[in-house]
């Protein structure tokens, strides 16, 4: 009996195990190959599908396959047209007016016009949605519509960028307005837009799934589906691409060591570009000893940037070339960061009074050289080393520089209240257009990023005349001119501009990312045997 | 018995008073605003306070807590302040997930454990005891995500046996085994170990025993008196061992699922936790909190029935 119920037991393993091995090859198989459903790995659910209040990547990317603006930004960063055909600007640079496209449907049958574009603007800017997407369209005075296909939007005041706050991920998508009605608060689940996949199932912390939209007014999808799984942990996701079970992932965070081994495998390719965003440290200008320009330069100039890139960063990022993205046209041609002088930084600092101390640390009028630097960590790749290296090379002159890491939330909280010293500073990832770089959000006095609190009215008169004029190669030069006024006032410490990466299977094919990351278009995407 | 039962029905109450008070203090008194998160970097004050006006989170803390606690009282566990769906609703949507792979890991840590343990007390001193004993300790020692990175290279990417992750289908289905298998090992492992070390020790106490002899005596087969008389008298520390490690295999599915992939409560309160995302988190910890002192309660319950001689007083 005790034999033959062993047996029996055995036997169940057996046949067990070999139909795990069964099912788990087909499934394996089924990856690469399958009809025409591009699986693409997300590190986080979505929160939502209303667009206004979508804040990351997570909710980006399937968001901008559903819905559309009235304007894309191309791959070389100029404006492209998406809902509108054409848009032409006023000569005093405040009524702009849109053409829009003509027969283009929702995916629930309603006709997109121009009463859409201003139900979906008026329900972004009137403050009691409390959508976040109101604070990108503090531009936007009023939308007006002129006819089925006409629409006018008022600007606040003149300026020439006006149509890039259209662009980018919290700008503005255009919703079905019987779908809002319909739904209600419920929309969040229920998105119709007019983009080139539908909406079909969302398992929450599975995946999302999209099918083509056959009425789509453009180039047809050649997909049949598209998978947004929903794979939290980066080595995990890897693993899923080099299976098969994943076709395309992309991230800035995944381990070096994981995509050095990825870039042998054949099956797979990894690309890598520069993201619109400068990360480095701010001076607060209003805290002594801060307020000394010769201060900022000597701190500046003992920070190895070259170095820390080269080396921490390695593989990761670019090193910056002050406070504009490397790949925007506004960026100075000729400018270099300073390069690394320990020496004359210890010059400059002892001509302003600090001579070293009993412990080494300079000292002036009896007090020593300290300060804490305000950061927090994970949110740029190898951020948390990066700020130890610059403590590091703070103390190396005798400067000693404290780090006070707190969470996002905390930390946000904590650098609002402008009390820091030095803060870790992130800009971007934004549009490409100058207005909307550096300059006007974070070094202009009233810039909403302005964390070092620079404010020189010379610089703020310049930007506002790059603003208002109307021709780029113009509005270039007067961007040029900031750029050097900016050059030996040293606000912060620019150090890189971070890479993202894109993995992704060789039976991909046609997959670009747009220059913003997020606003990947699949239209042209196809899967190849 | 039902006096027993009602007196520590009414002492689950203070429990989860206490509980919700200390998650609303950790959570509130620390530093960080969950208005900032959600206003993202660019959002000026004005914006920032119409959050926290929108999210009552500028009342009195004891306001706020009595508003919670009242809510949660009718089952109603506020909204979620990041995708703005009722708490509840996440929570059970959720739920299922993470006791289906804590039940998985539970079983499979049974399994293992009890087997390893009994024949390891069985084998007293062999090398077997002693494999036995250093694979204990190791799998008390090894930390989960790292077990679970080389069990995905091992056994998904290599030998391609089972899926990196998800949750495939239900888990009385061959797709539901193979996706639930890695991640309950993982989570079950430390349990397994921690079981068979209880096992082993209990099972040779017990076999030392006159009614072990006596049986012995009586002509019965060998695997009769261990099955029979020792192991269900064995057993009686280990079920206690069980709803612990049950307790803490809820708050191990946290890294295990985001490991794995695994759609749970863990990875919901992960979520919410970086995005002070308040009412998930409280409304989370509650009903673990719950759940636990629930488990607590029946293994109270069952671990008299099978030791006759507990009576309750």
């Amino acid at each position: 009996m005790h034999r033959r119920m062993r047996w029996l037991a055995t036997r169940s393993a057996l046949v067990f195990l070999v139909a795990i091995a069964i099912s788990s090859s087909a499934t394996t198989r089924a990856g690469p190959i399958s009809q025409g459903t591009l699986i693409y790995g997300l590190r986080a659910d979505a929160a939502t599908f209303d667009a206004p209040r979508a804040q990351g990547p997570s909710d980006f990317t399937p968001i901008n396959q559903i819905y559309e603006r009235l304007v894309l930004i191309d791959y070389d960063g100029s404006l492209k047209p998406q809902l509108a055909e054409s848009w032409q600007g006023s000569s005093d640079l405040l009524r702009w007016t849109f053409k829009l496209r003509k027969g283009v449907k929702f995916h629930d049958g309603t006709p997109f016009n121009a009463e859409a574009v201003k139900t979906s603007y008026d329900r972004v800017m009137n403050p009691e949605t409390s959508l976040l997407a109101r604070q990108f369209q503090a531009g936007i005075d009023k939308v007006e519509v002129v006819d089925e296909s006409t629409v006018v939007f008022h600007s606040k005041g003149p300026n020439a960028s006006f149509v890039y706050q259209f662009v980018g991920e919290m700008r503005p998508v255009i919703h079905s307005p019987t779908a809002i009605q319909r739904w209600g608060r419920e929309y969040n689940a229920h998105p119709v837009g007019t983009g080139p996949f539908r909406f079909v199932e969302w398992r929450r912390d599975e995946q999302i799934v999209l099918e083509r939209n056959p009425d789509y007014w453009g180039e047809k999808p050649k997909l049949n589906r598209l998978i947004f799984k929903v794979v939290p942990d980066a080595q995990t996701m890897l693993i899923e691409v080099e299976k098969g079970t994943v076709h395309i992932t992309q991230s800035p965070f995944f381990p070096v060591e994981q995509l050095v081994q990825i870039r042998r495998n054949p099956n797979l390719t990894v690309g890598q570009d520069v993201q619109y965003q400068v990360f480095g440290y701010w001076f607060n200008t209003r805290k002594e000893p801060f307020t000394d320009v010769q201060v900022r330069k000597a701190l500046r100039l003992a920070v190895d940037t070259d170095t820390i890139v080269k080396t921490i960063g390695a593989g990761l990022m670019e090193r910056a070339r002050g406070p504009v993205y490397l790949k925007s046209v506004a960026l100075h041609p000729s400018l270099q960061e300073p390069p690394y002088d320990v020496d004359q930084a210890k010059r400059i600092l002892a001509s302003r009074g600090w001579q070293p101390g009993p412990t080494g640390i300079l000292q002036r009028d009896g007090r020593a050289f300290a300060f804490t630097i305000l950061a927090t960590s994970g949110i740029i790749p190898k951020d948390k080393d990066i700020t130890e290296a610059v403590q590091r090379y703070f103390r190396a002159i005798g400067v000693d520089a404290r780090i006070e890491t707190l969470e996002l939330g905390a930390f946000l909280a904590q650098r609002e209240r402008a009390t820091h010293d030095v803060t870790w500073m992130a800009i971007g990832p934004r549009p490409p257009d100058p207005a909307l770089t550096a300059l006007d959000i974070a070094l202009a006095c009233t810039g909403n990023l302005n964390h070092s609190y620079y404010c020189s009215p010379e610089v703020d008169a310049i930007l506002a005349r790059a603003k208002s004029a109307k021709d780029l190669s113009q509005r270039k030069q007067f961007y040029y001119v900031a750029q050097e006024k900016l050059w030996e006032e040293y606000p912060g410490i620019y150090v890189s501009n971070p890479y993202f990466f894109i993995v992704q299977r060789k039976e991909v094919k046609n997959f670009r990312p747009t220059t913003s990351r997020f606003s990947n278009l699949f239209n042209n995407t196809s899967l190849s045997p | 018995m039902s006096r027993y039962i009602a007196t520590r029905a009414v002492a689950v109450v203070p429990t989860l008073v206490g509980l919700s008070l200390a998650v609303f203090l950790i959570l509130h008194l620390t530093p960080g605003d969950p208005a900032f998160i959600l206003g993202g970097p660019e959002a000026t004050a004005d914006d920032i306070a119409a959050i926290r006006h929108s999210l009552r989170l500028d009342r009195p803390l004891a306001e706020q807590y009595m508003s919670f606690v009242l809510r949660a009282v009718v089952g109603d566990l506020g909204e979620s302040f990041r995708v703005k769906r009722p708490v509840a609703e996440e929570v059970a949507a959720k739920f299922p997930y993470t006791i289906e792979l804590a039940v998985a890991a539970i079983t499979l840590a049974i399994i293992i454990g009890v087997v390893a343990g009994t024949i390891s007390a069985v084998r007293r001193y062999t090398i077997l005891d002693n494999v036995i004993t250093v694979g204990a300790m190791a799998g008390v020692s090894i930390p989960s995500f790292w077990l679970g990175l080389l069990l995905l290279l091992g056994l998904s990417l290599s030998l391609g046996m089972f899926p990196a992750s998800g949750r495939g289908g239900p888990l009385w289905t061959l797709d539901g085994i193979r996706h639930v298998a890695l991640p309950a090992f993982t989570l079950g492992v430390a349990a397994a170990a921690a079981i068979a070390r209880l096992t082993r020790s209990s099972m040779l106490e017990v076999l030392k025993h006159d009614y072990i002899t006596t049986a012995r005596s009586k002509g019965l087969r060998n695997a009769s008196v261990i099955g029979r008389h020792a192991l269900r008298n064995a057993l009686i520390p280990v079920v206690t061992l069980v709803s612990i490690q049950f307790g803490h295999l809820l708050g191990g599915a946290i890294i295990v699922e985001s490991v794995f992939g695994w759609p749970g409560v863990g990875r919901l309160v992960v979520t919410a936790i970086w995005t002070r995302d308040y009412p998930v988190v409280q409304g989370t910890v509650l009903v673990m909190g719950a759940v636990f002192v629930t488990i607590n309660l029946l293994v109270d319950l069952l671990y008299g029935y099978l030791d006759p001689r507990i009576r309750y007083s």
